[in-house]
C-alpha cells in the first residue's frame, strides 16, 4: 500500500530531490538576475 | 461588452481579495508575482532599454526580421517542448537539424554546380527530399524514444549519445562524393524559393514563406497537444508516469511517439534552415537545442513535467529572438552572447524551480 502511494505521488521531475525554502530560491534568482545585468553591462562596455 | 464587464469584475474581485489579505500575505503575493514573472520583466526592461538606445530596433524591417527568426526556430522548440513535458530533454535536436539540413541541401543542389556532392544525381523533387529528411528525423526520434521508454534511461544521456552519433554522421556524410567536407551550397532555386520566397509584403518589407509554414506547424502542434488522446496522454505521463500507467495509458508508446514527433519537427527545422541559409556545413544547427530549451523554459514548459503550452513556447522563442536581435543592435560581442544565453537559461530554470517549490 505504501509503495503504491509513493508511486502515485506527483513527480517533481528534475527538482524532485530539492530541499530548499522559497526564500533561498528567491535569493538565488536575485543573484542570477544581478549576474545577468552585470554581464550585459560589461558586454555593452567592451 | 459582456466579456469586458466580466473581465473588469474578475479584476475588481481579485483586487478586493488582495485588499482583504494580511500584510504578510500581501508581501508574499507581490513577491510571487515578481519572481514568477521575473524573466518577462527582465525582457520587457531590456526591450525598452534597447529601443531607447537604438530606435531602429523597433522599426518594421527589424520586427519582420525578429518574426522571421522566430519562425525559423519555432519548430525545433515545439519538438523539444514535448520532451520537456515528459520531464526530460533532448540535446540531440541541434545536430538532427544539422544532419537534415545537409541531407536536404545535398539532394537539392543545381545540376551544373561544379562542386555538386552527387554529380550524377538530378535535382530531386522537393516533396521527395522533404519526406526523406522527415524519415531521418523520425528514425532518430524513434531511437531516442525507444531507449528512454524501454530502458528507463534519462533522456539527457540518451540524447547526448545520439547527438554525438548524429554529429559523426554529418561529418562522414559531408565527405561523400565530390564534397570532401566542404560547405554545401549552390542550391536549386526551387528549394530556396519554396523556403524564403516572399509570402507577402508589409510596408515594402518582404515576409518569407517559412513564416507561414511555422504558423501551420504551430496550429498542428496545438491541436496535437490539446485536442488528441496522444496529447492528453503525454501530459499524463509527464505529470506522473506510474499514475498514467495505472490509468491505462500506454506509457511506452506515448514516450516513443513524443520523441518521434520531436525528430520530425527537427527535420522540418533542418529542411527550412537549409533553404534559409542556403549554405550548410557541419556547424549548421550548432547549439540550437540550447536556444530551444531556453525558449521552452521561459515560455512556462516546466522541467517538473506535465506542464506547458504551445502559446508559451511561441512567446518564449519570440522573446529570446527579440533579446538576441536587440543585443546585436547594441553591437554586443558574439562571445559575450554565449555567456548571456547561459545566464538566461540558468535564471529561467531557477524561476521554474521556484514555482515548483512554491507549489510544494
Amino acid at each position: 500500500m505504501e509503495n503504491k502511494d509513493n508511486k502515485t505521488a506527483k513527480s517533481g521531475g528534475l527538482y524532485e530531490k530539492i530541499n530548499m525554502t522559497v526564500k533561498t530560491a528567491d535569493i538565488i534568482i536575485t543573484v542570477l538576475i544581478l549576474a545577468l545585468v552585470v554581464t550585459v553591462i560589461i558586454a555593452l562596455n567592451m | 461588452m459582456g466579456e469586458n464587464k466580466s473581465l473588469n469584475g474578475g479584476l475588481w474581485s481579485r483586487f478586493a481579495e488582495f485588499k482583504r489579505l494580511s500584510g504578510k500575505d500581501k508581501r508574499r503575493m507581490v513577491s510571487d508575482l515578481i519572481f514568477n514573472n521575473a524573466m518577462f520583466i527582465i525582457i520587457a526592461v531590456a526591450i525598452v532599454f534597447i529601443a531607447v538606445r537604438v530606435p531602429e530596433f523597433l522599426s518594421l524591417s527589424s520586427i519582420v526580421n525578429i518574426v522571421s527568426l522566430t519562425a525559423a526556430r519555432l519548430p525545433i522548440a515545439l519538438g523539444v517542448g514535448g520532451a520537456i513535458v515528459l520531464s526530460g530533454t533532448d540535446i540531440s535536436a541541434g545536430r538532427v537539424v544539422g544532419l537534415t539540413a545537409c541531407i536536404a541541401a545535398s539532394l537539392l543542389q543545381v545540376t551544373n554546380y561544379p562542386k555538386k556532392m552527387f554529380p550524377d544525381l538530378p535535382t530531386m523533387p522537393l516533396i521527395v527530399v522533404l519526406l526523406a529528411v522527415l524519415a531521418v528525423g523520425a528514425v532518430i526520434g524513434l531511437i531516442n524514444g525507444f531507449f528512454v521508454a524501454k530502458f528507463k534511461l534519462h533522456p539527457f544521456i540518451v540524447t547526448l549519445s545520439t547527438q554525438l552519433i548524429v554529429f559523426g554522421s554529418v561529418l562522414m556524410y559531408l565527405m561523400i562524393g565530390n564534397n570532401n567536407g566542404q560547405t554545401l551550397s549552390g542550391l536549386d532555386p526551387s528549394y530556396t524559393d519554396f523556403v524564403r520566397g516572399t509570402l507577402f509584403r508589409i510596408g515594402g518589407v518582404a515576409v518569407p514563406r517559412y513564416v507561414l509554414y511555422s504558423a501551420i506547424l504551430t496550429v498542428i502542434m496545438w491541436f496535437v497537444w490539446n485536442k488528441t488522446t496522444f496529447g492528453k496522454n503525454m501530459f499524463a505521463v509527464g505529470s506522473n508516469e506510474e499514475a498514467a500507467n495505472v490509468s491505462g495509458v500506454n506509457v511506452f508508446r506515448t514516450i516513443v511517439l513524443v520523441f518521434v514527433l520531436a525528430g520530425v519537427m527537427y527535420a522540418i527545422t533542418g529542411f527550412i534552415e537549409g533553404g534559409r541559409i542556403a549554405s550548410c556545413s557541419a556547424n549548421t544547427g550548432l547549439n540550437y537545442e540550447g536556444d530551444a530549451i531556453a525558449a521552452c523554459v521561459i515560455g512556462g514548459v516546466s522541467f517538473v513535467g506535465g506542464t506547458g503550452k504551445i502559446g508559451g513556447i511561441v512567446t518564449g522563442v519570440f522573446l529570446l529572438q527579440l533579446i538576441f536581435v536587440g543585443l546585436n543592435f547594441l553591437s554586443v560581442s558574439a562571445n559575450m552572447l554565449y555567456i548571456i544565453k547561459g545566464l538566461i537559461i540558468l535564471t529561467a530554470c531557477a524561476i521554474d524551480m521556484r514555482k515548483y517549490l512554491a507549489r510544494k
